[in-house]
């Protein structure tokens, strides 16, 4: 997030705070809506119209679900017309959901990936002899588009699936879709969770205000204090990637890794901040993601809400469609279940590559982590095997730690990947770690203060994740000190970034990588 | 006492200390020197608080460009008038506004020149860098080079003269790429500023006019980033408030810019050799368009100093 607009939501959020509060309880929903869409008109311009489609289209959608569901009594009709009518309705409904996606998924599509599309087709019939330009189309993005549609198709789903009624006023439908705090860079939040939180407007209170300002702090100090400095680094060796080889390669992905969890950890760390004032609970959406021993437990401690969300509306109805239960239904049991999942994987990762960008390379980035995951299936077993044989357990350390690194490595293989200008570059840098290259000096991009800041600051995070492991919570140790105690540890943290962070004319901020899907 | 007012106490204390503790932070970080990181913004941007009152004729204010390509001792050296170099990087008009309230506290300067680069800054928020609490923020690379007297000096602007008066004197001689077209076609479509910027323009010359202070813009030889369309489109500004402007990148009669000679970059900066051409150039404007407006002080014994300021100058120049 440029300084600009951290500096403007932290004005936002300052500006709600003092209007909630004075606001009846029953308002406050309207205030945090209203000043969310201010937000947006502010920093999004005339864009703002294509989330308040999304917004009458996702309240429509409900209500028009709920009329269809009410408008035969069920229960009233005998054993067999009630199959019947259920069927018609589930068309109806399907046919409800099916003009909401391509109305939503049609305003993303056109919006972020035209271009990719108008491009590559363009270069491929330019390639059989044809003399096309491209047509690009000129249009800034709304903000948080890829989080607020995916979110809002969610609820769309859900009241399909019957999981909850639709919401019948369509400010708390806004609410959900433009809640301020998570609409830069998630997480993804589920209706049936945060309405009940949002619409209580509970005040605000002295230990929900510590615990927000700390969590908006520490999301500072991540950002500050660690994603911007490593940024420096990662950016020096990927801008000349055809210099370095071997372990300079190497440092810039173990820096850009650091970088990309520090800066979208610590966007979150705010989101979740933000919305604790309020006491609306965002979900988590990171949970130790190095320590996982295999790619499938990192994407479960990763991006968790993004990860849930395509399980829930891609996964499942991928695996449990006709289409892929018929197609499998004369296969053996195993092979039936090995190609559902692997069919319905391959379209979560494909589509999970898509979502982080209109490329090539995220195409590529999203089917990697698919490969991997298809190759843990088939050989995990035969691993387990193999020590079971040997009488080694899974919970022995040594082999933790061989997983651990194992999966960091494979991580980081993704990282650079994603960095990467494109899969050519990617193909290079990964080629370049077993050449020698040109001297890195790292005192070049960071002084030796800056170094020391980033390596203290990254001792810190390490710190706060052993203490998790070893089940010390530290946001509950924080709770339980007296306001005096916590305000003067708000105070310390916010002068250690003001003083040391990395911000200004001597560091520019790095564009927010998530903040651009 | 009742718990209610140990609460009352207890959170008045906390505030106290903390803004205590925080106010000394923002004094260790503040630039004591000119040397010192951020000093260029601290003392040589406001420099002229140090000046003696109602002492300057002149006042340039800009970006960069005019810390690196505006010499007033040259300008004292040879037409006798006083200046001042009020140039900071990445300068906006927002803030240059704020830089012109404060002059105007202690100096009653006649003519005001307004360097052209920055009308294309976007002028986000207008900060008043002098103000001490926002130091941490304003210097924050400052922790870096912190010394000893830091803990314990106060910064203060005043006595704190600037023998360059603003200017960041290099003797680096950076010969340029481009060739004399760099501005590009006379036609060029105007290109137009930031819309929020046209009303700081407007505000600078109303403050000026008020204040009956001469007003003029003008732009300093910058290869790398000037053009036709800038020229075009500020030229129309400045018919449009009713000022002159200079733009020293087209040609002039007296004046002839050396991209080989003049430069301590790829076009963007000028070095000293080029400042003092400029300059002369600017003295002589100032001259021919307002004679009687400003007295040669060269021989007033109240300026005695500007004369150490021009020996240091020339000491400089003739490192080149």
């Amino acid at each position: 997030m440029p300084y600009f607009m951290m500096t403007m939501l932290l004005i936002f959020t300052a500006v709600t705070i003092a209007i909630y509060a004075v606001c009846p309880r029953r308002q406050r929903y309207i205030v945090l809506l209203a000043i969310s869409l201010a937000f947006l008109c502010y920093i999004s311009k005339f864009t703002v119209v294509f989330i308040l489609a999304t917004v009458l289209t996702t309240f429509l959608s409900g209500i028009i679900m709920d009329k269809i569901t009410q408008s035969v009594d069920i229960k009233a009709l005998d054993k067999e017309v009630r199959k019947k009518v259920k069927a018609k309705i589930k068309q109806k409904k399907q046919i409800v959901v099916l003009s909401y996606i391509v109305i939503n998924v049609g305003i993303l599509l056109i919006l972020k990936y035209f271009n990719f599309f108008a491009l590559t087709t363009t270069n491929i019939l330019n390639k059989f002899g044809g003399n096309y330009e491209p047509f690009i189309l000129k249009i800034a993005l709304p903000l948080g588009l890829s989080y607020y549609t995916l979110q809002a198709l969610g609820y769309v789903i859900d009241v399909f699936r019957g999981k909850y009624k639709a919401e019948k006023n369509i400010l708390k439908v806004g609410l959900f879709i433009c809640f301020l705090p998570q609409l830069h860079e998630g997480p993804f939040g589920r209706y049936d969770l945060l309405m009940p939180q949002m619409e209580k407007g509970d005040n605000i209170n002295v230990n929900n205000l510590y615990n927000g300002i700390a969590k908006i702090l520490w999301g500072l100090f991540k950002i500050f204090m660690v994603a911007n400095r490593a940024s420096m680094i990662s950016d020096a060796v990927f801008k000349d990637n055809g210099k370095y080889g071997g372990v300079t390669i190497l440092l810039g992905g173990v820096a850009f890794t650091v970088q990309l969890y520090a800066e979208f950890s610590g966007y979150i760390d705010i989101a979740r901040g933000i919305s604790k004032i309020f006491n609306i609970e965002l979900s988590k959406n990171f949970d130790l993601p190095f320590i996982s021993k295999n790619v499938g437990e990192f994407w479960r401690r990763w991006h968790i809400s993004l990860g849930a969300w395509f399980r829930d509306y891609v996964f499942y109805p991928v695996s449990t469609s006709k289409f892929l239960r018929k197609s499998t239904q004369k296969l053996s049991f195993n092979i039936s279940n090995f190609v559902t999942i692997t069919i319905s994987l391959l379209v979560v990762w494909f589509l999970t590559g898509l979502w982080h960008g209109a490329s090539i390379k995220y195409v590529c980035y999203g089917l990697y982590y698919f490969i991997l995951m298809i190759l843990f299936n088939i050989i995990s077993p035969y691993v387990e095997k193999i020590l079971a044989k040997n009488n080694i357990s899974n919970d022995n350390k040594i082999l933790i730690s061989i997983r651990v690194v194992k999966t960091f490595l494979l991580v980081l293989i993704g990282m650079i990947m994603f960095r990467a200008e494109n899969m050519s570059v990617f193909g290079n840098m990964i080629l370049s770690i077993f050449k020698n290259g040109e001297y890195f000096n790292l005192l070049k991009i960071l002084e030796m203060q800056d170094i020391l800041a980033l390596i203290v600051s990254i001792g810190i995070l390490i710190l706060g994740a052993v203490a998790k492991i070893k089940g010390i919570d530290i946001e509950d140790k924080f709770n339980n000190l007296s306001s005096i105690k916590k305000y003067f540890v708000c105070f310390a943290l916010f002068t250690v970034i003001v003083v040391f962070g990395a911000y200004g004319l001597d560091y520019l901020p790095p564009d927010p990588i998530y903040g651009g899907f | 006492m009742t718990t209610k007012m140990k609460k009352i106490i207890s959170i008045f204390l906390c505030f106290i200390i903390s803004f205590g503790i925080y106010f000394y932070i923002c004094l260790i970080v503040a630039p004591k020197d000119i040397n010192d990181s951020g000093g260029t913004h601290y003392y040589r941007g406001m420099g002229f608080m140090a000046e003696p009152v109602n002492s300057l004729d002149v006042v340039v204010y800009g970006n960069s460009d005019v810390y690196s390509g505006f010499a007033p001792a040259v300008l004292f050296d040879k037409y006798g008038y006083t200046s001042y170099a009020s140039g900071r990087p990445l300068q906006t008009l927002n803030n240059i506004n704020l830089l012109l309230d404060k002059t105007l506290k202690t100096q009653k300067p006649k003519i005001a020149i307004l360097e052209t680069d920055c009308f294309y800054k976007e002028s986000k928020f207008q900060i008043d860098e002098s103000n001490i609490l926002l130091s941490p923020f304003m210097f924050h690379s400052r922790w870096k080079e912190l010394k000893a007297r830091d803990f314990y000096k106060i910064p203060s602007r005043k006595n704190k003269v600037d023998m360059n008066k603003g200017l960041v004197p290099s003797n680096k001689v950076f010969k340029t790429k481009y060739s004399t077209d760099y501005m590009g076609s006379k036609d060029a479509k105007p290109k137009p500023m930031p819309k929020e910027n046209l009303k700081y323009v407007e505000q600078f010359v109303n403050t000026c006019k008020k204040n009956n202070i001469e007003v003029f813009f003008l732009e300093l030889p910058s290869a790398s980033s000037w053009n036709y369309s800038k020229h075009n489109y500020v030229k129309a500004l400045a018919e449009k408030h009713g000022v002159e402007f200079i733009d020293m990148n087209t040609p002039l009669d007296g004046y002839e810019l050396n991209l080989k000679t003049d430069f301590r970059d790829n076009g963007n900066h000028m070095n000293i050799n080029g400042a003092s051409k400029a300059t002369e150039y600017i003295g002589k404007y100032i001259l021919e368009k307002y004679p009687n407006l400003l007295k040669d002080k060269r021989n007033d014994k109240e300026y005695s100093d500007w004369h150490n300021s021009v020996k240091h100058y020339n000491g400089l120049l003739n490192k080149v």
